[in-house]
């Protein structure tokens, strides 16, 4: 047998190492597409959220809720920053997700801030397309959704 | 330009004692300056006492050897595939020892951060995404993936190139051309993993 002989078998199946890495790249492109595609609802308060904790009526105030996995402790650290020192004119909640079942009194106490939303059906995930624990969606005085900003636990 | 470039010496080679003297010395280097970044990001993080600093510290140090591993093999992979053999444990290690040019960016970006006077040259090394969060601020995606392109990135992917060609006994435009593909391929994976892994929402 030659070298290029033997050499064979490990050069095709390095050709096809190559192949599947390509079909990988293209596969993820797919992907990719599919979700940019994809359209998404603009974020609003009250249905279907449920209002767990209301705040006290201001009616020029803004309204910031952080995005809070109760068992993510990155995201509680930026609500904590946040309700402990609201900018003027703003109160800081939390925006309960990725949480099937009604948070509980204790997980509710552990929290500071208001309102306090429980995404029960997952519209923040699913219809608005929004991924990342600790992001701020900001809404205005009048509940219109305004912008999403991250924040970082420590200034 | 491959006519004006001529193969790299037999002594550039990791067949050769010396040349492998070199590229662990350099890969000793690059993993002492890893492992202080690694301990002062585990104390940023708030993590306190030996054991749990030289965990972390370990970890960052353990992937950062696992990614040239990676590396190394996906450009054996190709060659192998083209008919060529690169010797892929002495690649993978002078790909660490190459880090050394990925440490300098780092430094360079927290350099930029606390003076940010020192921002606009700072980003010609080290890459735009010093200049703040407002370039490319609608797609923070692509700016996760080409933000880092800077003289220093070139640097490195020559010095890929070229530590390929010293292997094979090459011209510099096959290795050059490889490179730039698989760079460029694991950009655009960068690109499209960073916006599903963050749909709608921003990145910081």
């Amino acid at each position: 047998m030659t070298p290029s002989h033997a050499s064979w078998p490990r050069r095709a199946l390095a050709c096809s190492g190559v192949a599947l890495s390509l079909a990988g790249l293209a596969a993820l492109g797919w992907l990719w597409h599919l979700d940019r595609a994809r359209v998404r609802e603009t974020p609003r308060l009250g249905g279907p959220l449920v209002l767990l904790r209301a705040c006290p009526v201001a009616p020029e105030a803004r309204t910031w809720l952080v995005a809070v996995n109760p068992g993510c402790p990155h995201c509680r650290q930026v609500l904590v920053r946040l309700a402990n020192r609201p900018p003027a004119g703003v109160r800081v909640g939390a925006l309960i997700v990725d949480t099937r079942r009604r948070p509980s009194a204790v997980t509710l106490r552990s929290l500071p801030g208001a309102p306090i939303w429980w995404d029960a059906s997952n519209a923040w995930r699913r219809r608005w397309g929004h991924r990342v624990y600790g992001e701020v969606i900001r809404f205005d005085a009048a509940g219109r959704y305004a912008s999403t900003r991250i924040e970082l636990p420590t200034p | 330009m491959d006519a004006f470039v001529p193969v790299p010496p037999a002594s550039a080679s990791p067949a050769d004692p010396r040349t492998r003297r070199t590229y662990l010395v350099f890969c000793v280097l690059a993993l002492v300056s890893w492992g202080q970044v690694a301990f002062r990001q585990a104390g940023d993080l708030g993590l306190s006492g030996a054991p749990g600093l030289a965990a972390a510290a370990g970890l960052a140090l353990a992937s950062r050897v696992a990614a040239a591993a990676i590396e190394a093999w996906v450009y054996a992979l190709a060659w192998r595939a083209l008919g060529a053999r690169l010797p892929v444990l002495w690649f993978g290690i002078a790909l660490v020892a190459l880090s050394v040019v990925d440490r300098l960016a780092l430094s360079l970006a927290e350099l930029a951060h606390r003076a940010p006077a020192s921002a606009p040259w700072a980003a010609v090394l080290a890459g735009p995404h010093l200049l703040g969060s407002r370039w490319l601020a609608g797609e923070p995606g692509l700016r996760a993936a080409l933000g880092g392109i800077g003289v220093l990135t070139a640097l490195r992917l020559g010095m890929t190139a070229w530590l390929q060609a010293a292997a094979l006994r090459r011209r510099m435009r096959g290795p050059l051309l490889l490179t730039l593909g698989i760079w460029w391929a694991s950009r655009v994976a960068l690109w499209w993993t960073t916006d599903l892994i963050r749909g709608a929402s921003p990145l910081p």
